[in-house]
């Protein structure tokens, strides 16, 4: 069967022509083909599924590992008028969660979070569906050598199997060689085509600053956004400093500036999107809990305020820049005392030896008995929750936890853990160092940046880096920027309403 | 507007209620005290206005009103109001709050204001040619909700977008100014994306709690005056549509009142439903609070909750420690509790 993709993604989609590796991606799957598709971010992963899905009929299943991430897609997706489609996640209330699952063969594209897929019931509610390809969006999930290993990645395999093996696309931007290796591995798929396509964003000019405090970050940030005009992105590593900052950053420049992060009430996060997507607000300082769903195609600057703990998150992060392909600038800004910080997050993610070895003297007592709740052993121990999933994920893996019960917590079982995770805190430190001596490069950044990731990194259209020929104070962004300023509420509501003349 | 909420609560309550009970009371905490401090201390209309308060903030701006000198709290954290803080109270203005009526319809005054939001931001929306965009709640009840109504009236929609505006108009020019301004930046629709509570607090210099209530007090008068006049508020009366008042009686307690009332003992209630003697008693309590013809005759006589109440009058208190010790403990606290639910009503029949 031939179809006229060119047409298609016309008709469907508006646009003209496919960008690179698009086109490569989706005629492997529609010959039926299982690929590993690596594209630079913001390229458009999304659409290597989403057009399959129109073509091939029945199901197309999308394991994604972010709740937010997927929810955001689907509410884009929507409004873009692409309608059956939906998400399935934990957070779901029940009515909409029987409704959806009632109809679920009705929706040519469903987004799942993995450990929805672990349901008995819904595995066997997609047995009897059509479904005719199986998505792993963030493919570098399922490897512990990615930057976000997820457990519940590791058990996709089965479940493939357990479907009939549909077609797999298994999508990542940001996979070092060793990380495709793996995945292809995990998903006991060797034979899967690889389609590799550098990740370099030609379109991006990096800069990095050293800086002596915060507030010398924040004196720079003002500085450069004197004289830019354009949407904004900053990063930071916590959610009061988001919130510190911008507040000063409101005060200080001419622009429309919000916070937004994690912590926010459900309803301000939705405004404080759209108005970003809306161009009502020009700067936002946000947690990594931003970025992941938002696909603003101009944002043309991205600042860090803090560190990202390696190099694959900063990748992610720029990569929100420049989507549509225009100009854009990337700077990140340390001071020496910033090291620290990616140091306690790494902290705060694996448990430490003494931590690990309460646990488990508490859990020898508890053998053959259920597991304790997950809230119980957090709040026992003060663990963090990723850090008592880590210690639940090994008792699995290890054989040592069965069918929800305890069993085998023996001292080799103890010992093979301790081993695992010194070797995950090597793999962080390591990443972490990665990241320290990226910023510490003094010839071309664009190279230190994506050597890992590719052979040959590509000539950038724009200029290259503040080791090559780029500084920031070159940077001139000027864009016009549409106003709401009104007075009363009467002239607010005519204006929601189109009321009234000149609007 | 917080500031004047949490005075008229430390005012009502004289002393006899902690911070925790004020903000047990704002967030509309479902226990038979909570009910019990609402109706006894006439603050029914503030109960569970503010379900979104946090302790924290509530304690920190009891603090600042120490600070101001408008309330005093003594070492058992009771607060009291100072003659600075009448005064204050007796200087706001009094449309401020008029329109709050928690206890009856706090319960459906948040689908109420969803589908406001919503139906307003479809309507502006198709007005101006918007046609694919983020619903701005996120609530799967509301948007089916708001898909019905557009299918019922996919016809009249110009109609309809004409008269909300109108209506909303209307309402508004008939508010405090500053609360119709907060409630129109918050509005999203035709292109324009409304302000997070954050910003509206900026924009309007106003502080923390300020914006929630003003909304909040904004959305009640938008409900019961559409509630209440159909034919001049149509497409608003439509979002009250199936919003009733709320009984407030727990679940629980309701099945507990029914064994009561036929006919089962306090001991046989507790053996069949296997829940604690007090569990029991609260809701009897709950039962007498609520469903005024609720006979209590097998607990307490006529004359007992007669002497309870009057000794509660004479000495100007609700508290049950003092009543108890005035009566030389010849209640106990759950008798007491009962002759005080049920004198309540009472009350309010000789008011009437
Ligand atoms: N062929 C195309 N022509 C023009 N724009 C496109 C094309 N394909 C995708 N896009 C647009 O590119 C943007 C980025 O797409 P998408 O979110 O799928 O990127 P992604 O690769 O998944 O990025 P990330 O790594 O951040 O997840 C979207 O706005 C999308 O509409
Ligand atoms: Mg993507
Ligand atoms: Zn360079």
């Amino acid at each position: 069967m031939r179809h006229d993709l060119d047409s298609i993604l016309k008709e469907n989609f508006g646009f003209n022509e496919f960008r690179e590796g698009q086109k490569e991606v989706i005629t492997d799957v529609l010959e039926g083909e299982d690929v590993l598709g690596i594209l630079p971010t913001g390229t458009g992963k999304s659409l290597c599924y989403q057009l399959p899905a129109k073509v091939l009929g029945g199901t197309t299943l999308v394991v994604s590992p972010l709740i937010s991430l997927m929810v955001d897609q689907v509410k884009q997706l929507k409004a873009t008028g692409y309608k059956a489609v939906t998400a399935v996640n934990s957070f779901m209330d029940q009515p909409e969660r029987n409704a959806v699952l009632k109809n679920l063969d009705q929706y040519s594209l469903v987004y799942i979070s993995p450990e929805m897929l672990q349901n008995d019931w819904l595995q066997h509610r997609l047995k009897r569906m059509r479904v005719h390809l199986f998505v792993i969006d963030e493919a570098h999930c399922i490897s512990q050598w990615g930057h976000e290993f997820r457990t519940d990645y590791l058990k996709l395999h089965q479940i493939i199997e357990n479907l009939g093996h549909p077609t797999v696309m298994a999508l990542s931007a940001t996979a070092t060689p060793e990380v495709q290796r793996d995945i292809m591995e995990k998903l006991k798929l060797p034979h899967m085509k690889k389609r590799i396509y550098p990740m370099d964003k030609q379109n991006i000019s990096f800069a990095v600053e050293e800086c002596t405090s915060p507030e010398e970050k924040t004196d720079r940030i003002v500085q450069v956004l004197e004289k830019n005009q354009a949407p904004t992105m900053i990063y930071f590593s916590s959610r009061q400093w988001a919130e510190k900052v911008s507040f000063e950053l409101r005060e200080r420049l001419n622009q429309r500036v919000a916070f937004y992060h994690g912590g926010m009430e459900q309803t301000d996060r939705m405004l404080v999107q759209q108005q970003f997507m809306n161009n009502q607000l020009d700067v936002i300082c946000c947690t990594s809990a931003f970025g992941m769903g938002v696909d603003k195609k101009d944002i043309r600057i991205v600042i860090h305020f803090h560190l990202p703990p390696q190099l694959e998150s900063f990748i992610q992060e720029v990569g929100r820049a420049g989507r549509d392909g225009g100009a854009a600038a990337s700077l990140l800004l340390f001071t020496r005392q910033d090291h620290y910080l990616p140091q306690r997050l790494i902290q705060s993610e694996l448990p430490e030896k003494n931590d690990l070895q309460q646990v488990f003297s508490f859990l020898k007592k508890k053998q053959g008995e259920e597991i304790p709740e997950d809230d119980g052993m957090i709040e026992r121990f003060e663990l963090s929750e990723s850090q008592w999933n880590f210690i639940k994920f090994q008792l699995e893996e290890e054989g040592a936890l069965q069918e929800g019960k305890l069993v085998g917590v023996t001292p080799e079982l103890i010992q093979e853990i301790h081993r695992f995770l010194e070797e995950r805190w090597m793999y962080k430190h390591n990443k972490l160092n990665e990241m320290l001596k990226w910023i510490h490069v003094s010839d071309c950044r664009r190279k230190a940046l994506y050597q890992p990731f590719q052979d040959m990194i590509r000539e950038p259209t724009v200029p290259c880096c503040d080791g090559c020929d780029f500084s920031m104070d070159d940077l001139s962004f000027q864009e016009e920027r549409q106003t709401y300023d009104t007075f009363s509420w009467e002239d607010r509501l005519k204006m929601i309403f189109k009321q009234g003349a000149g609007l | 507007m917080f500031d004047h909420v949490v005075l008229t609560c430390v005012d009502r309550f004289r002393g006899e209620r902690t911070v925790s009970g004020i903000y047990h009371l704002l967030t509309g905490k479902r226990s038979s005290q909570t009910l019990q401090d609402a109706k006894g201390y006439e603050l029914d209309r503030l109960f569970g206005i503010y379900p979104s308060l946090k302790r924290e903030q509530l304690e920190r701006h009891a603090q600042a009103l120490v600070q101001d000198g408008l309330i005093q709290i003594n070492e058992q954290s009771f607060p009291t109001i100072t003659s600075g803080g009448a005064e204050q109270l007796s200087s706001f203005p009094v449309d401020e709050l008029k329109h709050f009526e928690g206890m009856v319809w706090h319960g459906v005054i948040p689908t109420f204001v969803k589908r406001v939001y919503l139906l307003l931001q479809m309507m502006a929306n198709s007005n101006a040619g918007i046609h694919h965009y983020v619903p701005i709640v996120d609530d799967y009840g509301t948007q089916q909700w708001v898909r019905t109504v557009y299918h019922q009236f996919q016809d009249k929609l110009p109609k309809m977008v004409e008269s909300m505006y109108e209506e909303i108009h209307h309402l508004l020019k008939k508010h405090p100014s500053n609360q119709a301004d907060l409630f129109a930046y918050r509005l999203t629709g035709g292109g324009i994306i409304g302000m997070t509570i954050d910003q509206l607090k900026r924009e309007f210099g106003l502080n923390g709690g300020d914006v929630e209530l003003m909304l909040q007090h904004t959305h009640y008068y938008l409900f019961l005056e559409s509630k209440k006049k159909k034919d001049q508020y149509p497409v608003l009366h439509l979002c009250t549509k199936g919003l009733d008042a709320t009984h407030l009686i727990t679940r629980s307690a309701r099945k507990t009142y029914q064994y009561i009332q036929q006919g089962l003992s306090l001991q046989e209630i507790m053996n069949i439903r296997r829940l604690k003697k007090s569990t029991i008693q609260d809701h009897i309590v709950e039962s007498a609070l609520i469903i005024p013809d609720f006979s209590i005759a097998s607990f307490l006589s006529e004359q007992d909750v007669q002497e309870i109440n009057k000794m509660g009058i004479q000495m100007n208190t609700k508290k049950l420690k003092q009543i108890h010790e005035a009566l030389n403990g010849k209640y106990d606290y759950f008798e007491l509790r009962l002759a005080l639910a049920k004198g309540q009503h009472a009350i309010k029949e000789g008011m009437t």
